[in-house]
Order: structure tokens, then C-alpha cells, then sequence
């Protein structure tokens, strides 16, 4: 085959993914640029939702330094601390222990609960007067008095970071595991045989498997924690004295070219391993005994993560059928005198126009938006991360797909609700699942580049030599070994169209559209909120995301198939 | 401004826009309002229908949005050129929106009937640079609620008519063991910390702006904020206030924990509701209090009212629909959900009843209400005051300084 054939095929696997982005984001991105040569004002004046205005004063105001330092302290710390969590949580649910399954699945809750959702909760929780954290650290004697976490600028960033790392480590943790069920277990096996330490075996074996991934987990999370806004909104909105305001920055060139190094170094090393594996393929199940010591200390660790990821939600559950004076009650009442299942009742009521009915419309209309979003973002990403994958060359294309993230959406919400206009496409499911398709499809394309990165390609080359077409090759072979990556990629481009709501909440008007953040911003906003109701929302929220986790689950495993390779 | 939720919306109809193409030649208007308002939305169904049966010959679509999306999505609607008809604003935007050309100037429309009938205060939510862009249409603002039992355990017969008198009756409570921090306020940084702000500026009589420029930083903007200070010193104030929203302050007031708090009207009620609340049956409410030779009682005004946009081609229709929505006749038949914007109202007994006790605060309250400073930099300026307020609260700079820095960020 040809070179210049193969770049050409090359983009044309890309090409769908490159139609839809420029279609839906590259045209009104131009024309925003006209529009605001032409009516600045109009454009200026409907970012104030997000706080762009606030962005925009703030570079040119004198506390420029300040923000830009809390900012960047904010996105290391959180950053750094996810990704640690992440990839030994990871690893912990990679080994073998009771109860894996379950606690795999319990992994995805704190991601599942919309943003809004978890803000509250985690505002109720540091609650100075009432919080659950107060109460429980008195009550074991850690504290004399209550404190005002968020109030007081020695805590409040700290708080801060705490409540986000628990919502979005588990999307590292998601990718990482993903990536281990690539590690071919000789390669492990033969370590074992090589006699490493766990940790060379970690650091020389594992790790080069997980870069790929986790460079798209980390430049994902660093956009999203230098984006930071709602969950700072809702918790102290930059106060107190603005000491967590922090700044949206685009830093996505740094990250990119900090992600070429990365993949680079790990190349080298994995090409290495294959070459020692072949021989020692035999030695497999030694890894497979643990010692009695270490199946304790998993057994500990995993009770310990099942206890960090449970111990707020059981709190979101408590306080969903609980009266609200019991929530009030000092010392804290842990558990009702009473079970009040009443806000169930109330949300999933199918009395007809009734708020029950609203609140269902909206589960409905979130899991048609976010599941036809998800299918229609693997189908692009499939074949286009496969090309990027195999011909390095047309790359850049996907860096520049990938930069459209760092876009604010306000720069894009007025061309967009033109366009959704002029199509009759407002306020329906579809014109909502094609704006979300662009925001899922660049990240999993690039999810689906790692995964086929760490696919060896001379799997593909016996394929072929043994006379298989690309399209058999793929399907055959590729696809099958990149199921976990698939399912990763789905769960969380799903997860990702299921949190959306700044989008949702412009372009959608009534039940035929409302997505389930908006619906639960119709509950939570305004000064007056019943916290009760928007947990109930979050617990029945946090639902649909972990059945389609849980049916996921096989998938997420099942591309152990290492005897796929003739070696 | 104030959005009530609760049992109302949840037993509210949700139902879709009409969607029935018109069978003979009829005006269609679009109209925005919110999800979560004073009046709920099944309620705003049934006022626009009346509407309708008196004028078969207009239609009128709703759609409601939470509060976060009504600003928004006036402005989107309103490029994209399918715009709303009527618009419901916050009392913050017609600054904005006039100098954006969003609203119709309607003065012309005004009637005298209007002008006489409708409370001073209120008409202050619809005004900028002495043109009216719309009516007043939910009439908000915070009032001085008290726990009467703590009140009378202390030994204070009336609650306070001056700031000095709430501070020193504060002092007695504080003193006496019966709380250790007894006034509740939403200082949060947030615009909740802003109105409790201007209820004081107005009150110890001062200026946000004069002649365009801050004023804030001198006289009666300076002595709200070292009040603020002072009590948040002393420790009569509630220390956690720094970090409380609205609904915390209604927490702290409902467990009682609070002796006075400073809240909208919305809190009346759920306060007294023996469900939730503690202290129900011994709610008081009166107006904010003043300051002894400068006023005699002191509100923020918290309104929204109903505009009419200027791509809308059907602005007389539009129009006729704002002047039934907030004619003396409506709002009275709904006077338990929001006051209503017209004076004689007040006397009537069909809507005083039953709730005389926030009547009477509400005729000196909303007769008093102050309003935010009205310039299209309302965000700049409101940013750095909230600013300014939580610095001097924790002592990172003096209530001088901090204003000033204000000042000087705020863009004017």
C-alpha cells in the first residue's frame, strides 16, 4: 500500500467527524467573529450567566494575579490529587477481591450526579450551622465547636477542591482501568518471571500503557478545572473575599504539546516489554497468587474507597427522606425519626402535568439527548481515532477538533441558537444531541486513539496478511480487543451530554426538550430551594447513569484477549 | 427579584405551549416568564387565560425558564429575531436592556391612573434615565422578622424602629445567654449581601451614585458598612452570616437560632408553616428599621416587572396583555402569592386577610423601597461591592479602604 493511499484513507475516516465539527462549530464560530464586529453589545451581553463578564473584567482589573494564582492552584491541586486517586483506584479494582464488580459500579455514582447536584450537596454538608461534616467531627471529638468552612478563606479553596476531586477522580479511575484490561497479561507475567518490584513493575510495565489514556484524562480535566464555574457558583460563589474565585484560561497548547512528550517516552518503553514477553507468556498465572497479607490490605483499600465514594451519597440519600427540621437538628440526627419517601412521590408522579411529569419528561429527554449524542460520538470516533491512531500524520487535525473544547460556550451560544432556529431545531432533542455531539466527539476520538495506540499493530498486520479486508480487520480483530476503550469512551461521553447545562438551558423551552440539569435548575433556583427535593433529584439523577454502568460492565472487562496475538 | 418555590410549584400544571395552529386570523405573542416566581405558573396559566377569554382575538404562548436562563434568553431570542413579545426582568436589568435597546420605551403608555396608583417604590423596578421600560409586576422586598418569644424572654416589648435600637436589643439577647449571635443576614458573597447592603444605605441615607459617579465610598454608604462591621464585631451578628444565602438565613430563623433576620417576604410564611419551622406562630415582621434623624424605616427593592421588546411586531397586543397581568383587579385575586404594585390595595380586606401583620410592614417597606444603582455597569459595580463587604468583614481592610477599592473598580 501506498503512503499517499493511506493518509488519504486515513482522511477519510476522519472525514465524518470533521463535517459534523465544522458544520456545527466551525460556521458559527466565524460568524460569531462577524457578529461581533457587528453587534458586540449583544453578543458581550449574554455571557453574564457563566461569569464571563466577570472573566473578562478580571483580566483587566488588578486582581488579575490573585485570580490567576487561585486559578492555577486550584487546577494543579485538584489535577494532580484525581489523577493520584484515580489511577490507584484503578489499580485496586483491577485486582482481584470480593466484591469487585459491586464496587466498580459504585465507582461511577460520584461522577453520575450532575454538577449542580453535587455543589448543593457538598454546600450542606460544610453548612456552618447545620453541616453533616461539623456534626460528625464534633461528635467524634475532633472539633470543640462548629466551624464555617466555606466562610473563612483558610478553608474555603480546600473545600472547595475536596468536593471536586470527589465528583471527577472517578473519571480518571474510569479511563486508568480502562487502559490496564489493554495490558496484556504477559507482560505482566513476564515481569514477575524478570523478578521485578511492584513498583518497577508499576512504573515500567503499567504505566506505559496508561499514559496514552491518561494524558486525555489529565488535558481534559486541566481544561475543566481551569474552566471551573458552576460548582464554585453554587458553593461560594469566589467568596469569601474572593479567595476561590478562580478564572477560565486557555492553556490547551501547553497541554498538547506536554501530551506529545508523553506518548513519545511511552512508546519506546512498551516496544521494549513486547519483545520480553514473547518468551515467558507461559508464567501467566503466577501474578494470579496474592498473599494472604496483600489480599487483607486489598480487602482494606477497597473498603475504604467503597467508603469515601458512599458516605457523601448515603448523606444525599438520608437527606432526601428526611423533614427538613430533623436536617436542622442539633446535635445532627443521622437518620429520621421518620421516613418521609414523600419528594419521591412528588418527582415521579405521572399524574399528568403535574411536576412529577415534568421531572420524568426531563429523565426521558436526557436520556435520549446524551444516549443518541453518545452513539452518534462513538460512531465518528471509532474510525477517525483508528485513523489518527495508524497514520500519525493527519493528527493535528484532531488537536485542532480537540481546542474547540477550550471554547467558552457563550462564545458559540448566539450563532448556534440562530442556526437551531433557522433548522426548526430549537427546543427538540435532536438539535440538542447534534450540539452535544461536538462536544463529545473530539475526547472520544482522542480516548479511541489511545486505546488503538496500545493495540499492537502487528495484530492487524497478521489479519491482513492472512487476507482479511480493513473492514474484517477491524471488526475481527481491533474492535474486539478495544471493547474496554469503547466502553469507557461511552460511558463517558454519556456522562459527559448527561452533566451538560448551559446549552440544555438556552436552547431548550418546555417538556418536549428540557433536560433533567435544567429541570433541576427549575427546582434548585431562585433564593428559595427545599435541599430535600434537589437530592431526591440527584439520587433518582444519579440512576439511569449507573444501570448504564452496570450494563457496561462487561464490556469495561471484557476485551481480555490476549490470545489474539501469534506470537 | 424573589422566587418562590415550594408546595406551589410542585403541585403546579406544567403544561406545554399551546401549539393549535389559529383557526381565523389572530395575534400570537410570545411571552418569557420564570419557572419559580411569586406568582406560580399554573397561576400565571390561569390569569393569561382569563386574558385570552376577554380578548379572543390574541393568543398568547408562554414559556417558562428558571432565572439563571431569563436574561439570557431575552437577549438570545431577541438576535435571533423569533423574539419574545413580553419579557419578564429583574429589577437590575432596565439599565441594560434600555441602553441595549431590548425594551420598549412605554412612558407615552403610562396612564395618570397608572402613575397615582401604583406605589413610588415600585415604579423605581421598571425605570432608567426617567423613561419606563414595562410595569411593575412582583413587588419583593426584605423586611426585619423577629422571633417573638426570644424577644419577650429578653425583655424588649417592641421590636426595633432604628438600627442602633436592633444592635442594642441584640446586645440585651447576646448578653442575657438566651443566643450568642443573634441577627442572621445573607452576607455571602453574592448579591444577597448587596441587598442587605442597600436596605442599610438607604437607611442611614446615602448614595450609591452621584452624577454617574460612585458615592458609595462617603456618608451613608460608608456608615451601612461600618455597621455591617460593627455587629459582625461585637458578635451580635451572626458570625457564619458572612457565608449565608437567603435560604440559610431562613434556616437559622426557622430552627430558632436567630432572634432578628433580615429576609424577603417569602420567608413569612414558610417561617409560620409548623411543618418545617420551629417557630411558627411566633413570627414577627416589620419593616427594616431606619436611622434616628434620617429615616424612618429603610427597603431594597427586590421587583421584577413585565417589558415589552422591541422586535416584537406586535407591541400593542403585548402591551394590552402587561396592562391586564398587572391591573389592581388581577393582582388582587392572587394577593396571597405577591403583594400587589397598587397603593389602595392595601386597604382592601379581601386582601389583607389573613396576613395583616405582613400588610402592615409592607405599607412602609414598599412605600420606602431603594433601588440598586441603576447603570448598565450594575454587574461591575455589584462585583466590587460584594468585594469590598466580605474584606471589611474579615478585617482584611477597613470599611474606608474597602469602599474606596470598590470605587475604583466598579467601572465608573
Amino acid at each position: 500500500m501506498s503512503g499517499t493511499w493511506i493518509t488519504t484513507r486515513a482522511w477519510l475516516l476522519m472525514l465524518p467527524l470533521l463535517i459534523v465539527m465544522v458544520a456545527v462549530i466551525g460556521w458559527p464560530l466565524a460568524d460569531t467573529v462577524q457578529l461581533s464586529f457587528t453587534d458586540a453589545k449583544l453578543v458581550g451581553t449574554s455571557g453574564s450567566y457563566v461569569g464571563f463578564d466577570n472573566y473578562l473584567r478580571l483580566v483587566s482589573g488588578n486582581a488579575f494575579g490573585r485570580t490567576l494564582f487561585t486559578t492555577t492552584f486550584f487546577a494543579v491541586v485538584v489535577v494532580t490529587t484525581e489523577m493520584v486517586f484515580g489511577v490507584l483506584a484503578a489499580l485496586l479494582l483491577n485486582q482481584q477481591f470480593y466484591g469487585r464488580t459491586l464496587l466498580r459500579a459504585l465507582l461511577i455514582l460520584p461522577w453520575a450526579l450532575p454538577t449542580v447536584v453535587n455543589a448543593t450537596l457538598w454546600r450542606l454538608i460544610y453548612n456552618p450551622e447545620y453541616g453533616a461534616l461539623n456534626a460528625a467531627l464534633t461528635q467524634i471529638g475532633i472539633l470543640d465547636a462548629y466551624r464555617s468552612w466555606l466562610g473563612e478563606p483558610g478553608t474555603a479553596l480546600t473545600a472547595l477542591i475536596v468536593a471536586d476531586c470527589w465528583k471527577n477522580f472517578p473519571l480518571v479511575a474510569m479511563i486508568a482501568l480502562a487502559a490496564l484490561q489493554a495490558v496484556p497479561r504477559d507482560v505482566i507475567a513476564a515481569s514477575y518471571v524478570d523478578g521485578a518490584s511492584a513498583f518497577s513493575r508499576f512504573r515500567f510495565v503499567t504505566l506505559p500503557y496508561l499514559a496514552g489514556p491518561l494524558m486525555v484524562a489529565l488535558v481534559l480535566r486541566t481544561i475543566e478545572a481551569f474552566k471551573v464555574f458552576d460548582i464554585i457558583w453554587v458553593m461560594t460563589r469566589g467568596g469569601p473575599a474572593n479567595s476561590t474565585r478562580t478564572m477560565s484560561i486557555l492553556v490547551y497548547q501547553e497541554a498538547f504539546s506536554f501530551q506529545r512528550a508523553g506518548s513519545g517516552a511511552s512508546h519506546g518503553a512498551r516496544r521494549r516489554l513486547r519483545h520480553r514477553c514473547k518468551e515467558s507468556c507461559r508464567e501467566r498465572h503466577l501474578m494470579e497468587r496474592q498473599s494472604p497479607l496483600f489480599r487483607l490490605f486489598l480487602h482494606v483499600a477497597a473498603l475504604l474507597l467503597a467508603a469515601v465514594i458512599l458516605a457523601p451519597l448515603v448523606w444525599l440519600f438520608v437527606m432526601s427522606i428526611s423533614p427538613a427540621a430533623d436536617l436542622a437538628a442539633k446535635p445532627l440526627k443521622w437518620w429520621p425519626a421518620t421516613m418521609d419517601f414523600s419528594r419521591y412521590t412528588v418527582l415521579l408522579s405521572t399524574t399528568e402535568n403535574s411536576a412529577g411529569a415534568a421531572f420524568i419528561a426531563s429523565l426521558r429527554n436526557s436520556l435520549m439527548v446524551a444516549g443518541m449524542a453518545t452513539l452518534a460520538a462513538i460512531a465518528l470516533a471509532v474510525p477517525a481515532g483508528w485513523a489518527v491512531s495508524r497514520t500519525p500524520s493527519v493528527g493535528w487535525s484532531l488537536s485542532v477538533v480537540i481546542a474547540t473544547y477550550m471554547l467558552p460556550p457563550v462564545a458559540l451560544a448566539v450563532p448556534l441558537y440562530m442556526a437551531l432556529s433557522n433548522f426548526g431545531l430549537l427546543n427538540s432533542v435532536f438539535g440538542l444531541a447534534l450540539v452535544y455531539l461536538t462536544i463529545l466527539a473530539p475526547f472520544t476520538t482522542w480516548l479511541m486513539k489511545s486505546g488503538f495506540d496500545g493495540i499492537p499493530r502487528e495484530i492487524e498486520q497478521a489479519a491482513v496478511i492472512d487476507g482479511a479486508s480493513l473492514w474484517q480487520t477491524l471488526r475481527i480483530i481491533t474492535l474486539p480487543l478495544a471493547m474496554p476503550v469503547v466502553a469507557t469512551s461511552a460511558l463517558f461521553a454519556f456522562l459527559l451530554g448527561w452533566d451538560e447545562f448551559f446549552y440544555a438551558l438556552l436552547f431548550t423551552s418546555d417538556q418536549r426538550a428540557k433536560t433533567l440539569t435544567v429541570a433541576i435548575a427549575d427546582l434548585a433556583g431562585g433564593r428559595v430551594s427545599d435541599y430535600g427535593l434537589i437530592a431526591t433529584a440527584g439520587v433518582l439523577a444519579a440512576l439511569p447513569p449507573v444501570i448504564v454502568g452496570l450494563v457496561m460492565q462487561r464490556a469495561l472487562i471484557s476485551g481480555l484477549t490476549s490470545g489474539g496475538v501469534k506470537g | 427579584m424573589n422566587r418562590f418555590f415550594g408546595r406551589t410549584l410542585l403541585s403546579a400544571t406544567l403544561l406545554t405551549a399551546p401549539l393549535s395552529v389559529p383557526a381565523f386570523a389572530e395575534t400570537q405573542i410570545n411571552a418569557l416568564f420564570m419557572a419559580q416566581a411569586a406568582y406560580s405558573e399554573a397561576d400565571v396559566r390561569a390569569m393569561t387565560e382569563a386574558f385570552t377569554k376577554a380578548n379572543p382575538d390574541i393568543k398568547v404562548n408562554l414559556e417558562f425558564v428558571p432565572y439563571e436562563g431569563l436574561h439570557d434568553k431575552t437577549v438570545l431570542a431577541q438576535g435571533a429575531g423569533n423574539a419574545y413579545d413580553v419579557v419578564l426582568f429583574d429589577v437590575i436589568w432596565p439599565a441594560e436592556f434600555a441602553a441595549n435597546n431590548v425594551l420598549v420605551d412605554i412612558s407615552s403608555k403610562i396612564t395618570a391612573d397608572m402613575k397615582s396608583g401604583v406605589l413610588p417604590g415600585a415604579w423605581t423596578t421598571v425605570k432608567y434615565d426617567s423613561k419606563f421600560y414595562g410595569m411593575p409586576w412582583i413587588l419583593d422586598t426584605k423586611y426585619l422578622y423577629y422571633n417573638k418569644e426570644i424577644l419577650s424572654k429578653a425583655g424588649i416589648a417592641n421590636p426595633p424602629k432604628t438600627w442602633e435600637e436592633l444592635a442594642a436589643d441584640a446586645k440585651i439577647i447576646k448578653d442575657k445567654g438566651i443566643l450568642a449571635t443573634p441577627i442572621a443576614w445573607s452576607w455571602a458573597q453574592a448579591e444577597a449581601a448587596i441587598c442587605d447592603y442597600t436596605t442599610l444605605v438607604s437607611a442611614f441615607g446615602g448614595d450609591f451614585l452621584k452624577d454617574g459617579k460612585p458615592a458609595f465610598q462617603t456618608g451613608g454608604g460608608l456608615d451601612a458598612l461600618k455597621y455591617m462591621v460593627d455587629t459582625y464585631k461585637s458578635g451580635v451578628t451572626n458570625p457564619n452570616s458572612k457565608e449565608f444565602l437567603e435560604e440559610d438565613v431562613r434556616k437559622v430563623f426557622e430552627n430558632g437560632d436567630a432572634a432578628f433576620a433580615l429576609n424577603w417576604t417569602y420567608m413569612y410564611n414558610m417561617a409560620n408553616d409548623p411543618k418545617d419551622s420551629k417557630v411558627a406562630g411566633k413570627v414577627g415582621v416589620v419593616p427594616a428599621p431606619g436611622v434616628a434623624g434620617k429615616s424612618e424605616a429603610s427597603a431594597v427593592n427586590g421587583s421584577m416587572g413585565l417589558g415589552v421588546t422591541t422586535a416584537s411586531k406586535h407591541q400593542d397586543e403585548a402591551w394590552k396583555y402587561i396592562v391586564y397581568m398587572t391591573s389592581q383587579q388581577t393582582q388582587n385575586a392572587y394577593a396571597k402569592l405577591s403583594l400587589p404594585i397598587w397603593a389602595s390595595s392595601y386597604a382592601d380586606p379581601a386582601v389583607t386577610k389573613g396576613q395583616e401583620e405582613l400588610i402592615a410592614a409592607a405599607k412602609v417597606g414598599l412605600a420606602a423601597m431603594y433601588p440598586r444603582p441603576t447603570t448598565p455597569k450594575y454587574q461591575e459595580i455589584s462585583v466590587a461591592l460584594q468585594q469590598a463587604i466580605q474584606e471589611a468583614l474579615l478585617g482584611q481592610s477597613s470599611p474606608e479602604d474597602a469602599l474606596k477599592t470598590a470605587a475604583d473598580n466598579s467601572g465608573l
